[in-house]
């Protein structure tokens, strides 16, 4: 495969700061000729970076933020200062 | 799908990672609302809990195996957090202290525990010839996505993410499942931001290895190489 200077494993390393948009221009620009004029297996490791950044994100999503005991919250704010009783 | 796919000019469209909320109200409204809580107000703690401890029992959920320590771990952070209220400086925002709060008695339970043996990140993450080029094509990573349901498919993430080491699992919990920007992070963790980068994109990546599908039908929990 023919590889420019920069290595799999920097490109690796950079993969967030260039989707972050983080990357010097002229870093931008060697890590983008790795991944898309000589080195496609990178270009699919990027992808697959971010597929699994969107399914951590969607498996977050599923978890219920409403199934919350009521004596949990009932416990914490039995605890909390009452009114003229500062903490 | 991928967020990367090729475009016209065959490179693939890249959208930046963002994080996805924010927990904060409005620094203005904020300063009224934390003087309420030292008035001892009921009310607003009534509003403090009720609208944050959703969100914290999410994290304690991931950072602590059992359901009950992770109650007890919110049940403590806001005990701490009530006695704490007056010493509260506003360099952070509330909802930031209370984080940092409650991650630190997940942290302080997590310790006190005997906790299963973590493998550790370098074991997890991609390897590389002496060259610097990877020992296998990133083509050869399957999506886990094929064949599962997408509840099917969460559980599997989750159990993916339960499997980080625990300094990598938090900053991945609270940057891409809480949706904190990185300063928040760094100070809910008592990290820099450039510590948050970098952890963040370990955890990213290990956890990259840990769902591939080829894992998962070979038997084992991502430790191809």
């Amino acid at each position: 495969m023919n590889h420019t200077n920069m290595t799999c494993k920097e490109v690796y390393d950079l993969v967030m700061a260039y989707l972050d948009n983080e990357l010097p221009p002229d870093e931008r620009a060697e890590f983008e000729n790795h991944l898309y004029k000589c080195c496609p297996s990178c270009g699919a490791y990027l992808a697959s970076y971010q597929e699994t950044v969107r399914l951590a994100r969607q498996a977050g999503r599923s978890v219920s933020q409403d199934d919350v005991p009521p004596k949990l919250l009932q416990a914490i704010l039995a605890n909390a200062p009452r009114d003229g009783h500062k903490s | 799908m991928p967020r990367s796919q090729p475009n016209d000019t065959g490179k693939p469209d890249i959208t930046p990672i963002e994080p996805t909320a924010s927990v904060a109200p409005a620094p203005a409204d904020e300063r009224a609302f934390v003087a309420a809580l030292r008035r001892g107000e009921a009310a607003a703690y009534e509003k403090l809990v009720h609208e944050t401890t959703p969100r914290l029992l999410a994290i304690a959920r991931r950072m602590l195996p059992n359901e009950d320590d992770a109650q007890d771990a919110v049940q403590e952070g806001f005990l701490a957090a009530f006695k704490g209220l007056p010493s509260f400086d506003g360099n952070s925002r509330l909802s930031t202290w209370l984080h940092r709060i409650v991650v630190n008695a997940c942290l302080m339970k997590l310790r006190s525990k005997r906790r299963r043996p973590e493998r550790s990140i370098e074991e997890i993450l991609p390897k590389f010839r002496e060259d610097g080029h990877a020992w296998e094509p990133g083509s050869a990573w399957q999506s886990p996505t094929k064949g599962l349901e997408e509840k099917e498919l969460s559980a599997r993430m989750l159990e993916a993410i339960d499997n980080l080491p625990e300094n990598y699992r938090i900053v991945l919990v609270l940057r891409d499942i809480q949706g904190l920007d990185t300063a928040e992070t760094g100070v809910i963790v008592g990290l820099s931001e450039n510590a948050v980068k970098t952890r963040l994109h370990r955890a990213r990546q290990a956890l990259r290895e840990l769902i591939d599908a080829r894992a998962a039908n070979s038997g084992n929990d991502g430790g191809h190489s």
